[in-house]
């Protein structure tokens, strides 16, 4: 009886043995263990095996790997499994991206077509109103039409200070080709002083200007020329103008010096227009500067959108991968863990057997106790009944 | 955990193959020992230590511990498993390879005396033992006794709890042990009585 407990006992502490070597025991088993091996040499022995084996395993030796194992590119593309044919978001993706391409060039076509043509329109009607309202302007007005295009910024950037351009003969070709598509508004502005200019200026440097224009020019009145047919008659008739009277050299030469300042004026008021189409020019390159910045990124924008549906959709795929793996390790996993425990269970009965097997062999009766208990005391009641039975015959 | 590993992991979650490869360089060692030890072959050992950190990067956007190791050795795990049922079933594939490879020779000749580690005979009959256990006590004994993890670890790797860690390493070491007792003659002097 008492035999079998120390079995059971010994058989307890021996499975703690495996965790008390590493520590990893409560203290209370700690204490029963050692308690236990103090007085038991096998259960000792035991346990020195069992450290010996330890002490074994962890001296092997650690093996090198044969290759690093650093993944590739190709290594992760080729686990990601693809479809055969391009996925919803790529396909969205790449119309998104066709869609945003050609709207760029849409409207990089369209900003130069329209520039362009409100240009070529503005100097169309400049030059008609050149024609209509100052014909003194005609050998200026030929060039207008030819100007047009060299100067795209002109209508926006038409300056207030060019008073005359188009009676402006005096500068030279290319000034005057700058001039011109600014010059109708001013003429609009200020009807009378392209007469005035007209009538300055022709003397100097339009020698060959028509007599109609002149003409034309000639009801404006100008202090020098009480007679309406007088400016005609001088400009044929240069000879004959010399001798005039002081009054009229005065009239003449005062003329003059206002139609040079007049001219000068128009240089300065040119230099400021040329630099204000420069600054024009300026502002559109960059302003076209901006919308290729702008159609760039939108379709840096859009290639992002794309690669990221693109992530999108292989991590969907990577998780359902995963997933699949991770149910089917489930699975696995369960079903080990239940050959785990029909074994452990086969081993518990085995054990039990076995242990009651050697208990019988070694201390345990065959008979057991209570049996031999009530065996006693019957033999005992039978003694007694005997002996009173013997006792009362003798007594008889 | 090794140091930054949180910093590779968070870059692995956005697609950073470097800061995945740099998790490889870490780790690669101690998943390729455990399938070594697990599979007893360093040829299939090679394979599933490719195949576990192709698992680990596809998966790493799921992580959501701070230890990578017993992650990373419960994918070996599942790997190493896997390749042991296909085999069962082709069963000219023999596991008894005893990791007398290059890789192991490499590794013995890199060892001084010094530290001694055990080579030839004995190792290879260790390794014998170690693949005369059932799957989950060769996976145990294996992550405690070999590689040196803790019960803790190694319970989150094998997927178990503590106390049944506990059990199996128990078991699996008095198998060993048993297994070794016949091997006394290889065994160094001062294991032959102890043993």
């Amino acid at each position: 009886m008492t035999t079998f407990w120390q079995n059971r006992r010994h058989a307890r502490i021996r499975t703690l043995l495996s965790s008390y070597i590493d520590g990893e025991v409560s203290v209370s088993e700690a204490r029963r263990v050692e308690e236990h091996l103090s007085g038991c040499d096998e259960c000792s022995t035991d346990l020195e095996s069992l450290r010996a084996t330890t002490s074994l395993l962890g001296r092997l030796p650690s093996l090198e790997t044969p290759r690093p194992y650093a993944l590739t590119a190709a290594d992760v593309q080729d686990t990601s499994p693809r479809p055969g044919f391009p996925s919803l978001a790529s396909f969205t993706g790449g119309l998104a991206t066709a869609g945003a391409a050609a709207l760029v060039v849409v409207l990089v076509v369209g900003v130069v077509f329209l520039t362009r043509l409100g240009i070529t329109g503005s100097s169309d009607e400049e030059s008609a109103a050149v024609v209509a309202q100052a014909p003194a302007a005609a050998p200026a007005a030929p060039a207008v039409p030819a100007a047009a295009p060299q100067a795209p910024a002109a209508p926006r950037a038409a300056p207030t200070a060019i008073p005359a351009a188009p009676a402006a003969p005096a500068p030279a070709p290319s000034m005057a080709q700058q001039a011109a598509p600014a010059a109708p508004a001013q003429a609009q502005a200020v009807p009378p002083q392209p007469a005035a200019a007209a009538q300055v200026g022709a003397p100097e440097a339009m020698p060959t200007a028509a007599p109609m224009m002149a003409q034309e020019a000639a009801p404006m009145p100008t202090p020098a020329a009480p007679a309406p047919a007088a400016p005609s008659t001088r400009i044929e008739q240069e000879g004959e103008e010399i001798e005039l009277t002081e009054v009229e050299l005065h009239s003449i030469e005062d003329e003059n010096a206002a139609a040079t300042a007049t001219a000068e004026a128009h240089v300065a008021a040119l230099a400021t227009y040329e630099a204000q189409v420069a600054e024009s020019q300026v502002a559109a390159t960059a302003a076209a500067n901006e919308q290729v910045k702008y159609a760039t990124a939108l379709a840096q924008w859009e290639k992002e959108q794309e690669e990221r549906a693109e992530e999108r959709a292989a991590e969907q795929r990577a998780n359902e991968a995963t997933y699949e793996a991770q149910l089917a390790d489930s699975y696995a996993e369960a079903t080990a863990r239940a050959q785990d425990y029909a074994r452990r269970a086969t081993a518990q009965a085995e054990s039990v057997e076995s242990q009651a097997t050697e208990g019988l062999a070694q201390d345990e009766p065959v008979i057991p106790m209570w049996a031999l208990w009530i065996i006693g005391i019957a033999a005992l009641v039978v003694v007694a009944a005997l002996a009173v039975r013997l006792a009362l015959r003798r007594s008889d | 955990m090794n140091t930054g590993d949180l910093e590779l992991i968070r870059r692995s979650k956005e697609g950073d193959l470097d800061a995945f490869n740099e998790i490889v360089a870490r780790y690669q060692r101690q998943v390729f020992n455990t399938a070594a030890r697990i599979l007893g072959s360093a040829s299939y050992a090679d394979d599933a230590t490719q195949e576990t950190f192709i698992s680990a990067y596809r998966a790493i956007g799921k992580f959501r511990g701070v230890n990578l190791a017993p992650w990373l050795l419960r994918i070996a795990r599942n790997q190493c498993y896997d390749m042991i049922r296909a085999m069962r079933r082709r069963p000219a594939d023999s596991l008894e390879e005893n990791l007398t490879n290059p890789a192991v020779a490499r590794a013995q000749d890199s060892h001084s005396p010094e530290e001694e580690t055990l080579r030839g005979e004995l190792a290879a009959e260790i390794q014998r033992a170690i693949l005369s256990l059932p799957q989950e006590q060769r996976l145990v004994i294996t992550l405690i006794d070999v590689q040196g993890f803790s019960y803790e670890e190694a319970a989150e790797a094998a997927g178990v709890s503590k106390g049944t860690v506990k059990s199996r390493l128990s078991r699996g070491r008095a198998r060993v042990r048993d297994h070794l007792r016949r091997f006394g003659e290889l065994l160094p002097p001062e294991f032959r009585q102890s043993l």
